[in-house]
């Protein structure tokens, strides 16, 4: 019995051990699995990184070249001689520039966004996180001025309309840019890269956002001609997204853009940082200030506003707009997107401009962008550009808040039994977007109309922005030129969003909307644009609400000249370090 | 158990197919990415140019056929957004969420474990108020608002850790205190549960009788016996955390792991992308799963593994 106990007792001690060995194998290999996946070393963890192929600043230098006055005013990026900058090729990373007010060569900024590029090929996709990072690598020929004029870049001149053949435009290109991978910046570069672009087999969504491009031709080394499918006048405004690669590193482009611009990728750490070092050859006057720029994707904007308070970067992109009162130094960036509900006329009663007028007299647009906002935006002085873009009519002042006027207003509106406002709003589409359609809700339930928010998600609400059959929908208008003309007419020409005015009256508004986009004339354009805001504000189109300009909290010492629309098209050599 | 692991392979493989196939079609049918590509002002041409090239303007069933076939070579296709392989982008995250996933777990393993087993001594003691205390916490805490908090304290207010981000063990603490929190809060609760069970077992009071050590019964046989549910659940966590709860705590620390890339694609409408991470979660599951009954029939060979 007790050598049986024995026997058993032995054979239960192996198969334990064995059960242990196996247990102890399975945790081993667990842990090692799991350290394969990290590294303790202080420059990665997880995601991939990518470095340039080859790293070559030889960009050259160039005059900044002279304006030409056709098409409103022209700039040129701004005149500083001041040349520091180095092309640091990151690798260690340094504290935040706050700490080192030496600026200029191995200086470093930190900036913390939400938005991270899928791509770094700019002509891509049509993304602010990719603007962030590129727009100072790859420049255009034009950009749009913080004035709403035009600042050249690549363009010796302002582009000109062919007199004899209004789809086409004469560009006459800078002499001696190259890109810092040493290819010349040409003519020819100029039409491989819209070859590019208008390959059927290059996936992009940038190209319908350039007026109607179709081609370019090669006139000489640095005269080329951009060719549009029907007269496109708009297209000057829309070459800011017309940027240009060097062609050598097309196949490449979403992993190392090239470019010709102030700055040079670096690296790329995917999901967690991007790196630019300034190009001490650009060819422009501004040199760009800044050794290196890390931009941090920190998606969540709580986590981003506590990196920015802890001083673990210098530039907080997208902070919080019901909290921006707690920053202490903000850029805003003109030419921002305008908050306007669209009408239908074609539907009772909004078909009555008493109605519409009502609605607008009905809300206190200051007081919710006081306590939304905390006063950080403007109010829209009943139109939906936003100044200084083109097209903005300064003489037009925003309907008064006036619940009294609105009732009296609505006494005189045959409304249906039962009707209810059906506002068509979204949700985590722009930002607080639930609560600004609830607090309009509230004003027009004050003044006796039933109302009822519908809170959609972005694909239910694409369905609706440009239905004619969906009477009431939120919008923010998009203030880019080429993209707010086509929403406009989007809206207001006849079978649009908003009209059915009947005659003479969508005649003349569709005439009005054919000039602002296709006469060559930028003074006609002008002005049919003044017209169209004053049409639409006195027959109250839109309920107009407020322009939410785009804005940035800085650290101290930090300056930003930023640029037009966007804080992430902002040229990093417009940045500097204050000593 | 070869026999075992083959037929749960083989039916964690439909489970995978099944899956991605109503993946595959509730996408499609549910969100157009090419509209949420294009700016508002697109033009018709714009949207058929973009739908064209990215292979949508096919048939449903065409493309459902062109996805099988390529789906079981583990070609998902490229993302919409980034144009790279969508698996590869997956599997390049991988490795940060095991990271994170593993280094919760040691802290919910470690940590809460032993305070389980100690609270199981003395049932109603302080101990065990402090631990029911402090699993309720981790259970009902939200990681969203844990996280935030954890960061305005330890890195905005006492500046002892990074808020954000990876590359040293100190960006890993925070993320995985958080994730621990609420995996944390029930290990410790079963093992608490599961400990008492056993211990009120006659078997304990004959080894006891016997003279047995009271550190050797409590670890050679309850803890053994025991095991087998706190097992299951810290699989359970464990397959949870990668595909499901570590999305969150990836969002608040910028943690670059798969989860953040999930929440990308949803919020891009990048199909394909989705697709991918969603067959690697399921394939996630699945594994754990599996391993989780091996684990069983190694802690307890009495156990039947059907």
């Amino acid at each position: 019995m007790t050598s049986e106990r024995s026997s058993d007792h032995n054979e239960g001690e192996i198969s334990m051990r064995k059960r242990r060995g196996l247990l102890a194998s399975l945790v081993a290999f667990s842990l090692l699995a799991v350290s394969c996946g990290g590294d303790d070393d202080a420059d990665s963890s997880g995601g991939e990184t990518t470095e340039p192929a080859a790293d070559d600043d030889s960009g050259g230098d160039s005059d900044s070249g002279g304006d030409s006055d056709d098409g409103g005013e022209t700039t040129e990026p701004a005149a500083d001689d001041d040349s520091g900058g180095d092309s640091d090729d990151g690798g260690e990373t340094t504290e935040p520039a706050a700490d080192d007010d030496s600026g200029g060569d191995g200086s470093m900024l930190i900036v913390g966004t939400d938005a991270e590029p899928t791509t770094l090929d700019i002509m891509a996709i049509d993304d602010n996180g990719l603007h962030l990072s590129t727009w100072s690598i790859n420049e255009p020929l034009a950009d749009i001025a913080l004035d709403g004029g035009v600042e050249l870049f690549l363009a010796e001149e302002v582009p000109t309309i062919d007199p004899d053949d209004a789809t086409r435009w004469n560009v006459k290109l800078r002499e001696d840019v190259s890109f810092t991978d040493g290819e010349p910046f040409n003519a020819d570069a100029v039409k491989a890269n819209v070859d590019r672009l208008l390959d059927p087999s290059y996936t992009t969504t940038v190209l319908s956002e350039i007026g109607g491009l179709i081609g370019a031709e090669v006139v000489d080394e640095f005269n080329v001609v951009l060719v549009t499918e029907e007269p496109a006048p708009g297209l000057l405004n829309s070459l800011r997204k017309l940027r240009f690669l060097s062609p050598a590193s097309f196949d490449n482009a979403a992993e190392v853009p090239i470019g010709t611009g102030p700055y040079m990728f670096v690296d790329w750490q995917k999901g967690q940082q991007l790196t630019i070092a300034a190009n001490s050859d650009y060819w422009g006057a501004k040199k760009p200030e800044i050794g290196t720029i890390e931009i941090r994707f920190i998606p969540d904007t709580n986590t981003r506003v506590a990196a920015f308070e802890a001083g673990e970067i210098n530039i907080l992109v997208n902070p919080p707009d019901t909290q921006l009162a707690q920053f202490a130094n903000l850029v805003e960036v003109p030419g921002g997107e305008v908050g306007a509900t669209r009408l239908n006329t074609s539907t009772p009663p909004f078909d009555d401009v008493n109605f519409r007028q009502a609605l607008n007299f009905a809300q206190d647009k200051r007081t919710l962008v006081d306590q939304l906002f905390g006063g950080a935006y403007p109010v829209s002085e009943c139109q939906v550009t936003a100044p200084p873009a083109f097209g903005y009519n300064d003489s037009l002042t925003a309907y008064p808040y006036d619940p009294a006027k609105a009732e009296e207003l609505l006494a005189l509106v045959d409304i249906p039994d039962g009707f209810v406002v059906e506002l068509n709003g979204t949700s985590a589409v722009y930002g607080s977007d639930r609560e600004i359609q609830e607090t309009m809700a509230s004003y027009w339930r004050d003044i006796g109309l039933e109302v009822n928010v519908v809170f959609d998600e972005i694909d239910p609400y694409l369905d609706k922005i440009f239905n004619p059959e969906i009477p009431i929908v939120y919008a923010e208008t998009d203030q880019a030129f080429n993209s707010f003309s086509r929403q406009i007419g989007l809206f207001l020409q006849a079978g649009g969003a908003v009209t059915a005015l009947g005659e003479p009256e969508q005649t003349a508004l569709d005439a009005l909307v054919e000039t602002s986009q296709q006469d060559p004339d930028p003074a006609a354009r002008e002005a049919a644009m003044f017209e169209i805001a004053d049409y639409a504000c006195e027959n109250a189109l839109f309920v107009f609400m407020f322009i939410r300009a785009d804005v940035a909290a800085l650290d101290d010492g930090v300056e930003v000249i930023p640029s037009f629309g966007q804080f992430e098209k902002v040229y990093w050599n417009n940045v500097t370090l204050a000593s | 158990m070869i026999r075992f692991i083959v037929r749960r392979l083989f039916s964690g493989l439909l489970v995978m197919l099944l899956v991605t196939v109503t993946v595959f079609f509730v996408t499609r049918k549910l969100t157009d990415p090419v509209r949420v590509m294009l700016p508002l002002s697109a033009t018709q041409e714009d949207y058929d140019r973009l739908e064209a090239s990215l292979g949508l303007d096919k048939p449903l069933l065409q493309q459902f056929r062109t996805f099988l076939g390529d789906v079981v070579q583990l070609d998902f296709g490229v993302s919409f957004w980034q144009g790279t392989d969508a698996l590869e982008l997956v599997l390049d995250r991988l490795p940060a969420t095991f990271l994170l996933v593993a280094a919760s777990m040691f802290l919910a393993i470690v940590v809460f474990i032993p305070l389980g087993i100690a609270a199981s001594l003395r049932p109603g003691g302080w101990l065990d108020r402090v631990l029911v205390s402090i699993s309720l916490f981790g259970l009902s805490m939200p990681q969203f608002w844990l996280g935030a908090m954890l960061i305005w304290v330890f890195s905005v207010r006492l500046g002892w850790l990074p808020t954000s981000g990876s590359g040293s063990t100190k960006h890993i603490i925070l993320p995985a205190v958080t994730l621990a929190s609420t995996s944390g809060g029930r290990i410790a609760q079963i093992t608490r549960s599961s400990m008492i069970d056993q211990l009120n077992r006659p078997y304990v009071n004959t080894l006891r009788a016997k003279g047995m050590r009271p550190s050797w019964v409590l670890f050679r046989h309850v803890l053994r016996n025991a095991a087998v549910p706190i097992t299951t659940l810290t699989a359970y966590e464990a397959a949870f955390a990668l595909a499901g709860y570590a999305v969150i705590v990836e969002t608040v620390f910028a943690w670059p792991g798969m989860g953040r890339l999930a929440i990308q694609a949803v919020n891009q409408r990048d199909i394909i992308l989705l697709q991918a991470v969603v067959f690697v979660a399921a394939s996630l599951i699945v594994a754990t799963n599996i391993l989780a009954d091996i684990l069983y029939k190694v802690i307890d060979p009495r156990v039947r593994l059907a």
